[in-house]
C-alpha cells in the first residue's frame, strides 16, 4: 500500500515538465533565483549606507566629546576609544562581503551565490 | 549495568556505527553522489539564465569594485585587495606623523636654548619618527625577507593562496 502510494507521488513528480521548484519551469527558476539574490544585494548594500551613516554620526559625536572634554584625560581617552572603534566597524563592514566570500570558499558553501546553491536542492 | 559503563557502550557503538558510514561513503562513492532521482539529474548550475545575465550572485553594490564579484571574494582576492589598500592608507597616514613630529621636534630644538637635555629630547623625537617611516614603508621588503629566510619556496607570505575543499 505504501509502495503504491510512493509510486503515485513519484508518477505526479514525473508529469511535471521539468525539475523547478521554485518557479513554473526551469527559466522562471533561473528568474526567481536571480531576483532573490538581487533583493539579498540590494539589502547588503543599504547596511552598508547604513553603516557608513552611522560612522559619520559616531565620529562627530566622538569628536565633539574630544572638544567639550576640557582636559579631562578620562573623557578623553572614551572619546578616542569611539573613534578607533567606529572606524574599525566601517572597515569591517566593507571588509564583510571579501571575507564572507573567503570563508565560504574554504568550507566549500558558495555563500555569494545563493542561487547556484538552492538549485542543488531538488530532492532525488 | 551502570551509567559510566552504558555511556561507554553507546560511544563505541557511535564510533562503529560512523567508521562504517564513512567506509561505505569512500567505497561506493558513485552509489552516494549518484545525481539521478525520479525526477531526473540533480541540476547543476541555474538553467535557462536569461540573455544579460552572466552568472548572478551576491554582491554589494555600495562599495564599488570591492563588492561586485563572487568569484573574485571567493578566491580572497577582494580581501587581499582591500587589505592591501588599507595597508597603503597606514603608511601614508605614517608619513603624515612623521611630518607633524618632524616639525614638532625641530620647534623644541629651537625652543631648548642651549639646553643640551632638552636638545637630545628634540634630535631623539626626530630620529624615532624616521626610523619608524622607515619601518613602515620597508614592512613589505621586510616581510617577504623574513618568509624567504623561514619557509623559503614553500610559503610565500606576500603571495597567499587560500585553501579550498577538493
Amino acid at each position: 500500500m505504501q509502495q503504491t502510494l510512493l509510486a503515485t507521488a513519484l508518477d505526479v513528480g514525473r508529469g511535471i515538465t521539468s525539475v523547478s521548484p521554485y518557479g513554473k519551469d526551469a527559466a522562471d527558476d533561473a528568474g526567481v533565483l536571480l531576483n532573490f539574490e538581487t533583493i539579498i544585494s540590494n539589502v547588503i548594500g543599504l547596511l552598508t549606507v547604513f553603516g557608513g551613516l552611522f560612522f559619520v554620526m559616531i565620529f562627530f559625536l566622538a569628536a565633539f566629546k574630544w572638544l567639550s572634554a576640557g582636559g579631562d584625560s578620562g573623557k578623553v581617552q572614551k572619546a578616542r576609544d569611539e573613534m578607533v572603534q567606529s572606524v574599525t566597524g566601517l572597515v569591517m563592514i566593507v571588509a564583510a562581503y571579501g571575507i564572507v566570500g573567503l570563508v565560504g570558499s574554504i568550507v566549500g558553501i558558495d555563500i555569494l551565490r545563493p542561487a547556484a546553491e538552492l538549485v542543488k536542492l531538488v530532492p532525488l | 549495568m551502570s551509567f559510566t559503563q552504558l555511556h561507554t557502550q553507546l560511544k563505541t557503538t557511535l564510533l562503529i556505527a560512523l567508521s562504517i558510514f564513512c567506509v561505505v561513503l569512500y567505497a561506493f562513492p558513485s552509489q552516494v553522489n549518484a545525481q539521478v532521482g525520479p525526477l531526473g539529474p540533480r541540476p547543476t548550475q541555474i538553467q535557462n539564465l536569461p540573455p544579460g545575465v552572466a552568472s548572478g550572485g551576491l554582491t554589494n553594490p555600495v562599495i564599488g569594485n570591492l563588492g561586485n564579484s563572487p568569484t573574485q571574494a571567493a578566491a580572497g582576492v577582494t580581501f587581499l585587495t582591500y587589505f592591501v589598500f588599507l595597508w597603503r592608507a597606514i603608511i601614508s597616514i605614517g608619513g603624515l606623523f612623521v611630518l607633524l613630529y618632524f616639525i614638532w621636534g625641530a620647534i623644541e630644538w629651537i625652543n631648548a636654548g642651549g639646553d643640551s637635555g632638552k636638545i637630545t629630547k628634540a634630535r631623539d623625537r626626530i630620529t624615532q619618527s624616521m626610523v619608524g617611516l622607515i619601518i613602515l614603508v620597508f614592512s613589505f621588503v621586510i616581510i617577504g625577507f623574513l618568509g624567504e629566510l623561514f619557509f623559503g619556496d614553500n610559503f610565500n607570505i606576500l603571495l597567499l593562496s587560500f585553501p579550498t575543499p577538493l
